[in-house]
């Protein structure tokens, strides 16, 4: 769901199936996909730190 | 607070419950999100989507192991009352889980399950036109559960021709009760299928192919074993079971739905991107798998009440997909909803495994039936659902007509194998 939600932030291992954070620092441009992208996550595994 | 204060009628697999599911759920959302039943031994009533979820990732507390008592009965597990036959990894814990899980992952990725999108088009293009020309068609019998059948033979390297002996018990094992005559003729059934699947393991011990059976009778622990044949079984039953009749369950749900509502075939067929969406909301509206069970091993509180080793929690992923506090009009179709953070799929280390493939068969199949039987419309007096909906929430059988129209061909003899003619 979150790869659905911020493509750009989010990858697929394609050697489990698991999405992963490609990078940790999320641009400012991506930033309300990302917020959906935590919202749309259904085991809460997405944690925003604001800096 | 007691049990006695939390006491509810309630029994998953009651007919009553298919009709009533929508609002129990609602109200016990509201009213009594941790409840207490009585029936079949008693088991807590989990419906709120943050207590479902936090129980499905708590391997510390609770527990799925399935066993077989001193008289052979099965006990433990994810069903009430428990199903036989073991699941790997479904019925197995952390951190043994992790070896199985790491071992087929890699067959089940969205990457992976791309290479057999080619075959899936190819079958469903065969199914309809096995159909097509006579404007009639058994939608769950003629589509929806071939296809997701012969997509799982065909990664685990078995004659797909055999299709209809395997999809066919495995839906009865689910729409009967365990313990029941029914139940018990279907277990009956499933175990040709099981015999197959043994000789092939044997058989492609030192001579592989490139199918999964192959792979797992060949893989060799660190320390140099083979996998023995009681877990090599529970693998594959696992995989023919999350095979043939989840996605099949999905597709019957989905069908009745589009039959009813035009406009959303029309956006569907118009709007290519609106469907890996729709796709997600159909899971969370439906949830084919309705709930999953957790034994607490460990005393535990869930939601301020105390929960006991050796109680069963039945966690309803159905209602978690219907709380109001995630889910705005949560008992509506919205094609587009997101974000969408349902739990058709299940939550935590069991989180279902073929979830890419289910997507996949889904919507290969909904795209060719919008393509070429754009105007099907289900007899909805002869539609049978399933005789309990409660661990599986699906259709026996969902009759549709349509204007007739043209087979494509594409494959012939591939057609011929499955035996589709008509």
């Amino acid at each position: 769901m979150c790869v659905l939600a911020c493509p750009e932030v989010f990858l697929v291992n394609d050697e489990d199936g698991h999405a992963y954070v490609a990078s940790e620092q999320v641009e400012k441009k991506f930033e309300e996909a990302f917020r959906l992208a935590a919202k749309s996550c259904p085991e809460r595994a997405i944690q925003i730190v604001e800096e | 607070m007691t049990k006695a204060d939390k006491l509810i009628a309630f029994d998953h697999h009651s007919r009553e419950h298919t009709r009533t599911w929508v609002d129990t759920y609602r109200h016990l959302r509201a009213n009594c999100p941790i409840a207490w039943t009585e029936s079949h031994g008693g088991y807590w009533v989990i419906t709120r989507l943050d207590d479902v979820v936090t129980i499905a990732q708590d391997t510390e507390n609770f527990t799925k192991r399935k066993w077989q008592d001193e008289n052979g009965t099965w006990r433990g597990g994810g069903t009430i009352p428990t199903m036989s036959g073991l699941l790997i990894p479904d019925d197995i814990d952390p951190p043994e889980w992790k070896y199985y899980r790491h071992l087929l992952n890699p067959w089940f990725t969205p990457k992976t399950v791309a290479h057999t999108r080619a075959m899936a088009e190819l079958v469903a293009s065969l199914l309809v036109d096995a159909v097509i020309e006579t404007g009639r068609v058994e939608m769950i019998e003629q589509l929806a559960s071939p296809l997701p059948t012969i997509m799982t033979l065909q990664m685990l390297g078995m004659p797909l021709e055999d299709w209809r002996e395997y999809a066919e018990p495995s839906h009865e094992a689910v729409y009967t009760v365990p313990g029941t005559e029914p139940y018990k003729r279907a277990v009956q059934r499933l175990q040709w299928g099981e015999a197959q699947m043994g000789a092939a393991l044997k058989a492609r011990r030192g001579n592989p192919g490139r199918d999964l059976i192959s792979f797992i009778a060949n893989t060799q622990r660190p320390e140099g074993d083979h996998l023995t044949d009681i877990e090599l079984m529970g693998i594959c039953r696992q995989i023919l079971g999350g095979g043939a009749d989840t996605t099949t369950s999905l597709l019957g749900n989905v069908f009745i739905y589009l039959s009813k509502h035009p406009e959303a075939c029309r956006r569907l067929r118009d709007d290519p991107k609106v469907a890996p969406f729709a796709c997600e909301e159909f899971l969370r509206f439906f949830t084919p798998i309705h709930s999953s069970v957790r034994n607490v091993r460990t005393p535990v509180t869930i939601g301020g009440t105390r929960l006991q080793p050796g109680e069963r929690a039945f966690i309803a992923y159905a209602s978690a997909n219907r709380d109001e506090k995630y889910f705005e009009d949560a008992d509506t179709i919205k094609l587009d909803r997101f974000p969408n953070p349902h739990i058709g799929f299940g939550a935590g280390v069991h989180r279902c495994l073929g979830s890419h493939m289910a997507r996949l068969s889904f919507s290969v199949l909904v795209n060719e039936v919008l393509r070429r039987i754009p105007d099907f419309r289900i007899l909805e007096d002869q539609a049978e659902q399933y005789g309990t909906t409660g661990v599986v929430n699906g259709w026996v059988r969902v009759p549709a007509t349509f204007t007739p129209g043209r087979r494509e061909n594409r494959d012939p003899d591939l057609a011929k194998r499955l035996r589709l003619g008509s």
